[in-house]
């Protein structure tokens, strides 16, 4: 497969048996994606696959044939979920409509159902893929659906027809672990009631082994590994899979520093809540409110390190935003040993946060000079240059980064920067909001031990908001649990995890798929 | 969360700067060279463009007059030239007043959101009801015709363009994550304006720029061709259109020269608008 | 229905502040329009009774109150050169601009919407670049230049079609289209060529959503797929920019009537403006904004009607 004559993907050679499920892992640009496309011929313009790929029941080569011969294969021999299920379906259209599309149009004319009776049943297959009242979902605009129950369209879509293939590109990648399992459990629940097969794509080890029977393992566009998952993940024999393999555990906790004598406290949280106004319904309709915290508590001392934990919803990033200083409670204080949130104007709070995009929380248009010494009271004397030098050599960047611009810069560099700079004004508290959600595997770990180091080096309180909660038990010692702005439950990591009180807290880990 | 999207396509590498940018050349040349016109004929005209000469008209293209002369013997290579000038100092007045109008706007209710935001919004989707033409037209009802009024009218009529532009583009640099990160550096709001959202905004007020200098071009031709513009004798565009029109069954290549450099200038500027569009798409950054 | 509410209370407070803008910016700044009618020498009594006779000696809120009132009842006053009723006057003149400014937009929609389609859908092939390359010239055509060129082509070379002047459609229909087929094309092409970049970078848009993706995962082969679900969504912002450029539209006819000696409103309004005839041009003017705000209203309804997302807030 090529783009404009350059390779991308080189020497792809599988086979995916009658109800067998096979994984594609890889990270970003290793070439999984476009495999599964090129199968369907979806390939963007500009994109050429050559070989052979043939389907049971297709009689012709799926990788020569034209949009005519392949639009027959497409939603009836084979179905395909997308990653992003917010923006997989048509808004402007309804979500029944869209899956009975796929009942209307294939097989001969004649047999072709008729508009009602193929809502109806893309009513039915809704409703066996459990969404919840599925006639009003079969009405719904998709933008009126969550995201779980989107993918859940998608997929009806995809397996209206009964194919005998279903292509799954990161189709839960988007999604909360808890919807992730029932959406994982569903596909394979389908794959082995009724055989299809499956070819499953993602970045994530764990997963892929919890759900497939045999795994790919590509990099660079070549396939490195295959074999039984069982296989791969015990014996791995190229070098790059053994180095996914153990940059993927996160199951044996980061070094932990010795606890400080006599910690003090750095920041206290009383009686956090958030509400948000919601638009008025009427000019004297009563003023709704949303609340995104309630009444939460939070301590953090020196040397503690604490990780949040919760699904999109939760009021996690509320409430770093709120202990930043970013945004005021409407209720509640915040205490800041080290003084308070960032008045406008005012010098380094002590506190500071490394956000979870490290492409948005660096300014494209500023050196990394100037990024790491923005929080620096003498940003452009030569003391400042110094401390930069030293926060990068800290971070483990070397010293030219700092006449370069974030762009040329991998995302775990960037990240890096992020951290450099959260550290400048020597803060005694640091806040990550998911600082490694939007890295590959690979440098996860990496990230994670810089963070963990200078936290330990420097005696600070660190303070995680995640959805992962293997960054937790990797780097944390305690750990809060979130739901709609609540705290379920909290405790050490080690006793939340042995012994889960709250039933969320159990539901949450049952979710989450263990390597074995 | 680490994602499989397709990859994007390799930047086409290598070729030259031509070969890589052909709207952003194009337009760079067209524009230049109005400019160079424009810039010329403050220093040097083949004739006076304003001189009448009975004797002289209607001259055919060659000879003394590279492109002939016009009903009242003017040379109109000479008039075309300072046309460019007419045409470049109603642009640039007007889109400048517009910038430093709509700007300032744009951005401030950008930053603080809210009432004042949507105000904005309001005073500029009403200010769109008045259009240039009609602006210029109350404008010359009043103060009668001069090229004062005419670039008040395309200035104020672009103005809203810049402060929804420039209001957008600040919402969007105030929702990324750097900002909160300067707030948290303690930056002032001062300085995240000046630091971190002009810079930022820098890009798509440029492209503007260009669009809203292109359509000033078009206001002015068209002003200056229903007479309230730029009033005679002072060449432009606009009235050179109007003087030849008369003359289509005679000497049709009189309305040809005027019509191109009108055409020819605001193609430059529209291709100058999407070259540099291109060339600021944040989305291409990084892949080079 | 809320929506539909909201709007048309903004569009009634809209024309209530532009009548005022209108009237203020005419009345309030230098210009007595009796010193225009008497010229700059005449007496002060003569004057003073010309200015109680056409009210102007009031003071100016209560002359603003006084027309905006006439407004109301399609009331215009009476000009004060020619002492006929505005209304009427206007009345007459605003079908023709209609005529034009309609014909226009047919012109440009019938254009731009395969052009501005193919265009998408072949931008990685030369007529895609062709089809681009014409539109970005188009675009850098005065709507009169357009005018100019089409008389010299269809009137004077090929003499097919009349170089000017305009026949009620009552009177003969055929002589009237004659008269409005090159002013229509000269407004429609420009436009066209405008609306055809926006189409294609909307079809351009919708073509890299995912959601076309999912729908050729389903069964559904490349141009069905386009128009059963990129379309409708490309339709969204395109309907936008089609409203705005009716109004350029409109407020364009003032300089095609102009070229073609069309006897439209911008005809009306040119003359007054040259007379110096104020109560006209802040009739013709009032009449061209409402209009145009009118337009923006009806185009934002529009939106939500073919937007579920923003139906259902």
């Amino acid at each position: 497969m090529e783009a404009g004559g350059t390779p991308l993907v080189r020497g792809v050679g599988f086979t995916v048996g009658r109800g067998e499920r096979v994984g594609i892992i890889g990270e970003s640009g290793s070439g999984k994606t476009l495999t599964a496309l090129a199968l369907l011929g979806l390939l963007g313009e500009g994109l050429r696959a050559g070989g052979s790929a043939r389907l049971a029941g297709a009689p012709f080569d799926l990788l020569g044939a034209g949009d005519r011969e392949l639009s027959t294969v497409r939603g009836r021999l084979a179905g395909m979920v997308f990653q992003e299920p917010m923006t997989a379906l048509n808004p402007v259209m309804r979500t029944g409509a869209q899956v009975a599309e796929a009942l209307r149009l294939h097989g001969p004319r004649s047999e072709r159902p008729g508009r009602d009776a193929a809502r109806a049943t893309a009513v039915e297959l809704l409703g066996r893929l459990r969404l919840p009242d599925p006639a009003r979902a079969a009405r719904a605009y998709p933008h009126q659906l969550s995201g779980g129950q989107r993918q859940r369209a998608v997929l009806a879509g995809a397996l209206a027809n009964d194919p005998a293939l279903l292509i799954c590109d990161e189709p839960t990648t988007a999604l909360d672990v808890t919807v992730q399992k029932e959406i994982v459990d569903l596909i394979t629940g389908v794959s082995d009631e009724r055989g299809t097969a499956v070819l499953y794509i993602s970045h994530d080890l764990a997963l892929v082994a919890s759900v497939c029977h045999r795994v790919l393992v590509m990099h660079d566009g070549r396939i490195v590994e295959s074999g039984p998952v069982e296989q791969v993940l015990r014996q791995p024999e190229h070098p790059y899979t053994q180095a996914l393999l153990s940059a993927s555990d996160l199951s044996v906790p980061a070094p932990r520093p010795p606890a400080p004598a006599e910690p003090r406290t750095l920041l206290r949280a009383r009686g956090l809540t958030r509400r948000y106004a919601r638009p008025r319904r009427g000019l004297l309709g009563p003023r709704a409110h949303f609340t995104a915290l309630e009444d939460l508590d939070l301590e953090l001392r020196a040397g503690a390190r604490v990780g949040v934990v919760g699904e999109s919803g939760s009021g996690k990033t509320t409430l770093l935003r709120l202990l930043s200083g970013l945004d005021r409670p409407t209720s509640g204080t915040v205490e800041n040993a080290a003084g308070d949130g960032p008045r406008d104007g005012a010098p380094g709070s002590g506190l500071q946060v490394v956000f979870q995009d490290p492409m948005g929380s660096l300014d494209p248009r500023m050196r990394v000079r100037d990024i790491v010494a923005e929080p620096l009271p003498d940003r452009r004397s030569p003391a400042a240059a110094d401390r930069v030098a030293e926060l990068l050599a800290d971070v483990g960047l070397p010293a030219e980064a700092a006449g370069r611009y974030p762009h040329q810069f991998s995302g775990g560099q960037r990240q890096r920067i992020a951290i450099a700079r959260a550290l400048a004004p020597r803060p005694s508290v640091l806040l990550a909001d998911e600082p490694v959600s939007a890295l590959d595997v690979s440098v996860r770990a990496q990230v994670l031990d810089v963070l963990s180091r200078v936290t330990a080096e420097r005696d600070m309180a660190l303070c995680i908001v995640t959805h992962d909660l293997g960054v937790v038990r990797y780097l944390c010692d305690e750990v809060v649990v979130m739901r709609e702005g609540r705290v379920v439950e909290r405790g050490p990591v080690e006793r939340v995890w042995e012994a889960p009180g709250h039933p969320y807290t159990r539901q949450l880990l049952d979710a989450v798929p263990v390597l074995r | 969360m680490p994602s499989s999207r397709t990859s994007p396509l390799p930047g086409r590498r290598g070729g030259t700067f031509i070969a890589r940018r052909p709207a952003l050349t194009a337009g760079g040349i067209l524009v230049t060279l109005v400019l160079a016109l424009a810039l010329l004929s403050l220093l040097w005209t083949p004739y006076d463009p304003t001189h009448v000469d009975a004797a002289q008209r209607l001259l055919p293209p060659g000879g003394g007059h590279v492109l002939g002369t016009d009903q009242f013997g003017r040379d109109v290579a000479s008039r075309l030239m300072t046309g460019a000038r007419t045409t470049v100092f109603v642009g640039v007045v007007a889109v400048g007043f517009a910038v430093v109008i709509g700007v300032p706007m744009g951005l401030a209710a950008g930053m603080s959101g809210g009432p004042l935001s949507a105000l904005l919004m309001r005073v500029s989707d009403f200010l769109l009801a008045f259009p240039a033409l009609l602006l210029a037209i109350m404008l010359a009802a009043v103060y009668g015709t001069s090229t004062l009024t005419a670039m008040v009218a395309i200035g104020v009529a672009s103005a809203p363009g810049f402060a929804r532009v420039a209001r957008a583009a600040t919402l969007r640099v105030m929702a990324a994550e750097y900002v909160d990160a300067a707030r948290l550096a303690g930056r002032t709001r001062t300085a995240i304006a000046l630091r971190h959202v002009l810079p930022n905004i820098r890009d798509v007020v440029i492209v503007q720029a260009s669009v809203a200098f292109a359509t000033a071009v078009l206001a002015e031709a068209a002003l200056s061709y229903l007479g309230l513009g730029t009033p005679p004798p002072t060449p432009s565009w606009g009235r050179m259109l109007l003087d030849s029109q008369e003359l289509l069954f005679s000497r049709p290549e009189l309305c040809l020269w005027p019509g191109l450099a009108v055409a020819a200038a605001v193609l430059g500027l529209n291709l100058l608008g999407d070259g540099l569009r291109d060339r600021f798409d944040p989305t291409l950054e990084g892949v080079r | 229905m809320r929506v539909f509410l909201r709007r048309t209370a903004a569009l009634l407070v809209s024309a209530v502040i532009a009548s005022f803008v209108v009237f203020a910016f005419l009345s309030v700044l230098p210009g007595d329009p009796a010193e225009v009618v008497l010229g700059t020498n005449a007496g002060t009594q003569e004057l003073a009774a010309l200015r109680h006779s056409f009210g102007t000696d009031r003071p100016l809120v209560v002359q603003y109150a006084d027309w905006a009132q006439g407004l109301l009842h399609g009331d215009f006053g009476v000009s004060y050169i020619s002492h006929d009723a505005i209304g009427p006057r206007i009345g007459d003149r605003l079908g023709v601009t209609c005529w034009l400014a309609l014909g226009g937009m047919a012109v440009a929609v019938l254009f731009a919407l395969p052009a501005g389609v193919l265009a998408a859908a072949w931008h990685r092939r030369p007529a895609g670049a062709v089809l681009s390359a014409v539109s970005q010239a188009g675009i850098a055509v005065p709507a009169f230049l357009a005018g100019i060129l089409l008389v010299y082509v269809f009137a004077v070379r090929a003499g097919a079609l009349p170089a000017g002047g305009y026949t009620p459609l009552a009177e003969d229909p055929a002589a009237w289209a004659r008269h409005l087929v090159l002013p229509c094309l000269s407004l429609g092409l420009v436009q066209g060529a405008v609306l055809t970049r926006y189409v294609r970078s909307a079809v351009l848009t919708v073509l890299h959503q995912d959601f076309l993706r999912t729908a050729r995962a389903r069964g559904r082969r490349q141009w069905p797929a386009l128009w059963r679900h990129g379309l409708p969504n490309a339709a969204v912002p395109v309907l936008t920019v089609l409203g705005l450029q009716l109004s350029t539209v409109l407020v364009g006819a003032v300089v095609v009537e102009r070229v073609f000696v069309i006897p439209g409103l911008g005809d009306l309004l040119l003359q007054s403006v040259a007379d110096r005839d104020l109560l006209v041009v802040q009739g013709v003017v009032i009449v061209l904004v409402v209009a145009v705000l009118v337009v923006n209203v009806v185009t934002d309804l529009l939106y939500h009607l073919l937007d579920p997302r923003l139906r259902s807030r």
